[in-house]
């Protein structure tokens, strides 16, 4: 079991801190919510405001926190990012653990059976087509373009630390 | 002559990010270099961060040697390899080092050795035994994973008399 099994109690745990600041989200963002420490890349706003998306492959970075995780709920926490549409987002280099990354390869998830993604350390990480860290390309997989590098797998999903990926990010 | 004192495998001319790391078993027992490239390694059952020599890849460099002259007869002698821990350094750094390949990867293979020459400015990788280099020892040595694309700094200052032939560089880690 992980060595500290409360700390795994949100999407993206931060051992090592980067650069970090608030954006305002996207309505399509707002609309299917997200997981904490999934990719986003910036997206045409309304106005003057910093506003991203969620990442097709693309990057600038990952947000912190989740839209609605379990330990926001029932606190003055809940829901607060998709009702004032904002969001905290990370650039720069950390070293988090997130348990949003792909669990299945790109080819198995189009038309299954699910075949498990395996993560070596060291892989470097990309962007999913959904934003999650991977280490499949998948824009070269789905021919939608080139995939830009941003991270390695510092620790591999293992049952000591709950399953969650530990990434050096570099975004 | 040189108007900074290096007494120290690593110089550190402007800080960046820096934290602790474990050790793996490997790297305790051969020692490194202050300013030397590690990788993440896999630290098995335990859910530590632990690194490894870099290979080529990164992580980022370690700041202190693990046996620096300057250590001697103090509190720091031996102290990261026996407590298993070192401080490692990420992002943008600039430094001066001891810790860059002097020696083409291909003259270190057979020799006569063939000297590296360093100029400012140039792209900067870690080496197969997670030294400073300027060229792909990748390519060179035709490791399947070739071309290394994993930049890690720039030449800020070539090794001179000036500097006491310490390499400088900007990190991009």
């Amino acid at each position: 079991m992980p060595t500290n099994p409360l700390i795994y109690s949100r999407d993206c745990l931060v051992w090592v801190m980067g650069d970090r600041y608030t954006v305002t989200v996207s309505d399509a963002l707002v609309a299917s919510g997200w997981p904490g420490g999934v990719g986003a890349m910036w997206v045409p706003g309304d106005n003057d405001e910093r506003t991203v998306g969620l990442s097709d492959g693309r990057f600038g970075g990952f947000l912190l926190w989740g839209s609605s995780e379990t330990p926001d709920q029932l606190t003055g926490l809940s829901d607060s990012q998709q009702t004032y549409r904002y969001a905290t987002f990370c650039a720069g280099g950390w070293l988090m653990s997130t348990s949003t990354y792909e669990t299945y390869t790109w080819a198995s998830r189009q038309a299954g059976p699910l075949v498990p993604l395996t993560y070596g350390i060291n892989d470097p990480l990309y962007f999913s087509l959904r934003g999650y860290w991977t280490n499949e390309q998948e824009m070269v997989l789905s021919g939608a373009g080139t995939n830009l590098f941003c991270g390695f797998v510092a620790q591999v999903p293992k049952r000591s630390t709950n399953y969650w990926l530990g990434i050096q990010t570099e975004l | 002559m040189p108007t900074v004192t290096r007494n120290r495998d690593c110089v550190v001319h402007m800080k960046s990010d820096s934290f602790t790391v474990a050790l793996a078993p490997s790297l305790i027992a051969s020692g490194w270099t202050g300013g030397s490239g590690v990788m993440w390694s896999d630290s098995g059952a335990s859910d530590k961060f632990m690194v490894e020599q870099s290979d080529g890849l990164y992580g980022g460099m370690l700041l202190f040697g693990s046996d620096e002259l300057s250590d001697k007869w103090t509190g720091l002698s031996d102290n990261q390899t026996v407590y298993s821990f070192a401080t490692i350094c990420t992002g943008g750094w600039v430094v001066s080092t001891v810790s860059f390949e002097t020696y083409t990867w291909a003259s270190r293979q057979a020799g006569p050795l063939v000297a590296i020459t360093y100029t400012a400015g140039e792209k900067l990788y870690w080496s197969l035994r997670g030294l400073y280099t300027n060229t792909d020892e990748w390519s060179e040595s035709g490791d399947p994973r070739a071309p290394n694309t994993f930049v890690v700094g720039r030449v800020v200052a070539a090794p001179s008399v000036t500097n006491n032939y310490y390499l400088t560089a900007q990190t991009n880690l």
